[in-house]
């Protein structure tokens, strides 16, 4: 048996600018991965944010003259007759419903489906409405939820009783509009959260066994801690869409009744493309770029405090 | 790295909220290519007309080249409800086609991206003011300036389901009718029925219409001011929320989404009762849910005042690079034959010479179905356009039809009073 040693592999002489050069070609290969996406940021992301911050300060009718506002597109936000004010406050209220509802139901649904023996079955049947065209599943709720509609018609046949017009109502249009949006944004999280379900580390869990954690407790100490970096994902993720909302209250309420279901992205949508004014449009995207942006810097650095990587 | 990811976050949020808002110059180009080499390829826009009406339409267009071969047409079609959105979007990005077809009610807000059709390009175009309706080519005017040239000319009226009435034992209406027995009938069939008897809309022609017939009332002064608190519109705005919420008799909207409610729970066959255009004659009757048509004039109240018009054509973007080719063009989109084929195919016909043919067209194709149709349209246009009147809107009318349907859902369902849902139309609609 001969044993082979390092020795009695043959050298190389050792070229003493090698490591110099190696670290030459790194930067040009990574320079060469990196373009591709810095070119798209800059076209896609940069240039267009800094278009619409520029435009935000301008009066810029869809065709006409353009001029300089100053200040102006902001303040008009805040004058009597504009629904900036509504909008904002219906996205936060959207915001501060659609995240919880999600979140919770997503996470249970994902705990039970990953106990059961049809989860892959489970995840596909789940998933189906993320992958549905947004405005074709608006449309069909709006059918769902009207006068006479499944919902109405089912009520009635069992206990006799009319809904009130639940899209046409200003007490319940935000909330239908809330359970569409759950309903359909809800196997996104659920598909995140039982991937990192399946992704748990038997050996802390078994650990957690034997030290006597049990159940409620092994939930809560053991697997949720163990899943707040999937959890932080799904929070900023869904907050960010929730803050974008426009699709569904657009497709089923068109911001009505009254002002009840106007979101900021569609006052943006309907200054912009319905009345004509780009530069008023503007500025509301920019302030809610800016509503965004600090709920998600709140969120990065609070996540120190409860989000556990190891 | 920590920097790192909270820059990619920070440009990725700003990318996302971002994209909702629009970003464009309005620089000049055109919908017309080739110039140069005598061949031109004109970009046509126009709303969706159902698949008898677009085929009319692209055979007019080949007609275009059949007369001028160096023109041709690119006809592409968009849902009148997203039309003037996207030609907005067209406008904005410079990609607004040469021909584009115009509602006058949107004509204000359009005027300055348009050039009127004048001197060369109105002898390009043929032009010739006496063989027009009067009030069709009014309609397409702004500043005294024509805009586009009339394909049609379109009347508010009002269209009931002669079998409901029949079940209800009530007799069909006639051309003159009242606001009183328009309810008495709305009464006598939603009790028969069980089921509202009238369709109501957040439609801006066809509610107005129906406002106007009650006492005169406009939503928007001669001078293209918006008037919703006006007294006359408020009184007349009550008498309509309260046929849905005293009178009971009316179908209001599920949602501030569908803004055509009541013309389409009318076909649908759901509601006895509808106001919708002249321009429906003839698909209102072959899409009806198996029952019989009738059309009749807007009931009218004592200081009743008719009905609107209004109607479409086609004009030339001001970014258009051919516009002597786009007059011409629209020259043959609207002459007497086209105007005969499109009458044919159910338009109203803003050429006198065409009524003929619009007529003979219903009685051909719906009479044998639904007999005696024909006769009540002739009838009953010929009634409504002598006491029509143009609709006059605002420059900002987009914007004031998308407040109505959001403040006027609270008014139909008695969750806030009329004035209430007229004072924030006003507030938020007023230029």
């Amino acid at each position: 048996m001969t044993a082979i040693t390092t020795n009695t592999v043959p050298r190389r002489d050792v070229d003493p600018a090698a490591p110099k050069k190696r670290k030459k070609n790194d930067s040009r290969a990574a320079l060469g991965f990196l373009t591709p996406s810095a070119v798209g940021m800059t076209v896609f992301i940069l240039l267009p944010t800094i278009l619409a911050i520029a435009t935000s300060f301008f009066n810029w009718p869809t065709f006409g003259e353009i001029s300089f506002a100053g200040l102006d597109n902001y303040r008009n936000l805040f004058a009597p007759g504009s629904q900036f004010t509504a909008a904002l406050i219906n996205t936060v209220v959207f915001t501060l419903l659609i995240v919880p509802i999600n979140l919770v139901l997503t996470l249970s649904t994902a705990f039970w489906v990953a106990s059961s023996r049809f989860s892959r079955l489970y995840r596909v049947l789940f998933f189906l409405p993320v992958v549905t065209p947004t405005v074709a599943t608006a449309v069909i709720w709006k059918l769902i939820y009207q006068p006479n509609g499944i919902v109405d018609s089912t009520m009635n046949s069992l206990f006799g009783i009319h809904l009130p017009n639940l899209l046409g109502d200003s007490s319940t249009a935000l909330i239908a509009v809330v359970v569409v949006i759950v309903w359909q944004g809800f196997g996104y999280n659920m598909l995140i959260f039982s991937a990192a379900i399946d992704q748990l580390p038997q050996d802390i869990i078994d650990a957690s066994k034997l030290d006597g954690a049990h159940g409620l407790t092994q939930l809560m100490r053991i697997k949720i801690p163990l899943l707040t970096p999937a959890i932080f994902f799904a929070t900023t993720v869904t907050m960010i869409s929730a803050f974008q909302l426009f699709s569904e209250p657009f497709v089923m309420t068109a911001g009505g009744p009254g002002t009840s279901t106007v979101t900021v992205v569609m006052n943006v949508y309907q200054t912009a493309f319905q009345d004509g004014e780009l530069g008023a449009a503007a500025a509301p995207a920019i302030i809610l770029f800016v509503l965004i942006l600090i709920v998600t810097l709140i969120q990065w650095i609070g996540q120190k405090k409860w989000v556990h990587y190891d | 790295m920590k920097l790192a990811k909270k820059l990619t976050a920070i440009a990725l949020g700003g990318a996302l909220v971002l994209g909702a808002s629009a970003c464009g110059a309005s620089t000049p180009s055109g919908g017309g290519e080739g110039a140069a080499a005598g061949n031109v390829t004109l970009d046509w826009s126009f709303w969706a007309q159902g698949d008898e009406g677009n085929k009319t339409w692209k055979d007019l267009a080949s007609q275009v080249t059949a007369k001028y071969p160096n023109i041709t047409i690119n006809l592409t079609t968009a849902p009148f409800a997203d039309y003037f959105t996207k030609l907005q979007s067209q406008l904005a990005s410079g990609t607004a086609p040469c021909i584009v077809s115009m509602q006058s009610l949107r004509l204000p807000a359009f005027a300055k991206a348009m050039t009127p059709i004048d001197g060369d390009l109105a002898k390009a175009a043929g032009f010739t003011e006496s063989e027009w309706d009067g009030g069709a080519l009014k309609a397409l005017q702004n500043g005294d300036k024509q805009y586009a040239l009339p394909y049609g000319l379109s009347t508010m009226l009002m269209y009931y389901n002669k079998d409901a009435f029949k079940a209800a034992g009530v007799d069909e209406p006639k051309d003159g009718w009242t606001t009183d027995e328009f309810v008495s009938a709305a009464e006598k069939i939603t009790k028969a029925t069980g089921k509202p008897a009238f369709g109501q809309t957040f439609s801006d022609l066809h509610m107005s219409a129906q406002l106007l017939a009650y006492n005169g009332a406009k939503p928007v002064s001669d001078s293209g001011e918006l008037q919703m608190t006006d007294p006359a519109f408020e009184s007349a705005f009550t008498w309509y929320t309260g046929l849905a919420t005293d009178k009971k008799i009316s179908s209001i909207p599920a949602s501030s989404a569908d803004v055509p409610w009541g013309e389409q729970q009318f076909v649908a066959g759901n509601v006895a009762m509808a106001v919708d255009g002249s321009w429906n004659v003839k698909s209102n009757v072959t899409d009806a849910a198996g029952f019989k048509v009738g059309v009749v004039t807007l009931p009218q109240g004592p200081d009743g005042a008719g009905t609107f018009s209004a109607n479409s054509g086609f004009g030339i973007s001001s970014t258009c690079k051919s516009k002597t080719e786009a007059a011409q063009a629209i020259g043959v989109l609207t002459d007497a034959t086209s105007q005969m084929a499109s009458a044919n195919s159910g338009n109203q016909p803003a050429r006198t010479a065409a009524i003929p043919a619009f007529i003979d067209g219903l009685k051909k194709d719906i009479d044998p179905k639904n007999p005696g149709y024909s006769e009540q349209v002739a009838a009953v246009t010929k009634a409504s356009s002598a006491k029509a009147v143009p609709f006059i809107s605002t420059s900002n009318w987009d914007k004031v039809t998308k407040l109505m349907a959001q403040q006027f859902q609270q008014a139909y369902s008695g969750k806030s009073s009329p004035q209430d849902a007229l004072k924030n139309v006003q507030q938020s609609g007023a230029k």
